[in-house]
């Protein structure tokens, strides 16, 4: 019998994948910033998270959400990548260690 | 700019057969070999670049190209003249009008494909008894299969990683119809998005429930069939929180027919079952952006919800009707679909570019 030639109907990688960064050991003395996208009661959530990270990291230094512009980045979906591109740029202006980017089910 | 797919060759069919699986090339179900003979079939049927790209494909971000859409048209068993349906339903996939975001997030929804058109003649789908399958139609099963094989080899649309949804979707497997037009009273469904009756058109939609809901006519007469139609949606739970939404209602040939002789055109019809017809959300939070919340009376009163001023209204461009099904007369039936659906569009319309 002959071989069969078979073609792949993967799609072709456009993004370059990296792995997540290590877990931070300890949030003490590390600056948190938060980011919400508008839904899901965030403006409920993050205060709550926050005051129970600080319970757990009293060194912690958290930017509130109200530092970042309101992203609302589901509703935009031609601007989700300036979007967060924007967030990193003001995410690294603060200093930050790591970022809340999600709050929703 | 053009790219191409990677090859192998393999002992046997039945090396194949492992093979496909070890690759994790399919969602489960047995696929056809994609060889390039018969990719090449594909690819000179429609005249253009195997190596044309077409977009990419959510949430991995493949790249799609008309070889590699005509790959996964082969494992799912289709004909060459069906690829101009799938690239048309591609065009709304790769769409960032119509992010796929929320029919892979928690609520696994499921895209559902409507074909219109004199092309739903010409290509042999079955739009009568069993309409939503299976019912042999090779057009209906293996242009939604297509479809399905390219979310999952394109876009890596695998479960418990890219995709989160807890629950999957039955139909997702194949979600293809072809809307009935002999014995519709009315022109294709997507004349009503600017698209000329003479085209052929597929609308992907991004769905959540499908139910089916009995309209009889006989008994109850027209105007409770309305009633019925408009509430067999936006119950509490099945259309919950976000943005632009759809309710895609497919009713039988009886039922329009009944719709037409009693002066309903469609667009009045999408108007009368719109005006009747409301959306619970759990999170007025999330719909604010499409309006103001309108109360309405709480349509459980025995068991009245919480949140019973937590609605919001149906908009006419939120309702599609479609004809298809079988005939029952003086007996309507419908299945009705609601949107999945949190950003962007939960529908989009292309029409079908066939090779010159």
């Amino acid at each position: 019998m002959e071989n069969i030639e078979v073609v792949s109907p993967a799609g072709i990688e456009i993004v370059k994948r990296r792995g997540a960064s290590p877990r931070l050991a300890d949030l003490n003395g590390k600056t948190v910033c938060e980011v919400w996208n508008g839904v899901f009661k965030g403006n409920q959530t993050f205060p709550l998270i926050r005051r129970l990270l600080k319970q757990r990291f009293p060194s912690i230094n958290i930017i509130p959400f109200t530092e970042f512009p309101h992203m609302p980045g589901g509703d935009n979906p031609r601007e989700q990548r300036a979007r967060a591109q924007l967030v990193a740029k003001l995410a690294q202006e603060k200093g930050a260690h790591a970022l809340i980017s999600g709050n929703g089910a | 700019m053009t790219k191409s797919a990677q090859q192998f060759e393999i002992q046997s069919l039945d090396h194949f057969t492992e093979f496909v699986y070890e690759q994790g090339w399919t969602d489960g179900l047995p696929v056809f070999p994609p060889t390039r003979e018969a990719i090449q079939r594909m690819v000179d049927y429609i005249g253009r670049e195997r190596g044309e790209v077409l977009g990419s494909i959510y949430p991995g971000d493949g790249e799609a190209t008309i070889e590699n859409v005509a790959a996964n048209c082969v494992m799912a068993g289709c004909l060459p003249e069906y690829l101009p349906v799938v690239l048309a339903a591609i065009e709304s996939i790769v769409d960032p009008d119509l992010p796929l975001t929320t029919t892979q997030s928690t609520g696994a929804g499921a895209l559902c494909t409507i074909v219109t058109g004199p092309v739903v003649g010409t290509l042999g789908f079955r739009t009568r008894e069993w309409i939503f399958g299976p019912n042999g139609g090779r057009a209906n099963a293996t242009i939604g299969r297509a479809i399905r094989l390219i979310l999952w080899n394109i876009g890596r649309a695998h479960p418990g990683k890219l995709t989160k949804g807890t629950m999957g979707h039955p139909a997702s497997w194949s979600y293809c119809i072809g809307e009935e037009q002999e014995l519709s009273p009315w022109a294709p469904m997507h004349t009503d998005f600017g698209i000329d009756a003479a085209e052929s058109a597929v609308t992907v939609l991004k769905a959540g429930e499908h139910s089916q809901i009995a309209a009889p006519l006989n008994t109850v007469g027209l105007n409770e069939c309305i009633n019925i139609l408009a509430r067999g949606i936006g119950r509490p739970g099945v259309t919950s929180s976000g943005g632009k939404r759809a309710f895609l209602f497919v009713i039988n040939p009886s039922l329009a027919q009944a719709f037409a002789d009693a002066g309903y055109s469609r667009e009045k019809l999408r108007g009368a079952l719109a005006e009747r017809a409301f959306k619970y959300s759990y999170d007025w939070q999330n719909d604010s952006k499409q309006g103001n919340a309108v109360p309405v009376a709480d349509p459980y009163p025995q068991t009245p919800s919480e949140r019973q001023t937590m609605m919001a209204p149906v908009l006419p461009d939120e309702v599609l009707v479609c004809v298809g099904g079988g005939v029952a007369p003086r007996m309507g039936q419908c299945v009705a679909i609601s949107s999945r659906s949190s950003a962007g569009r939960p529908f989009l319309t292309k029409a079908v570019k066939f090779p010159q």
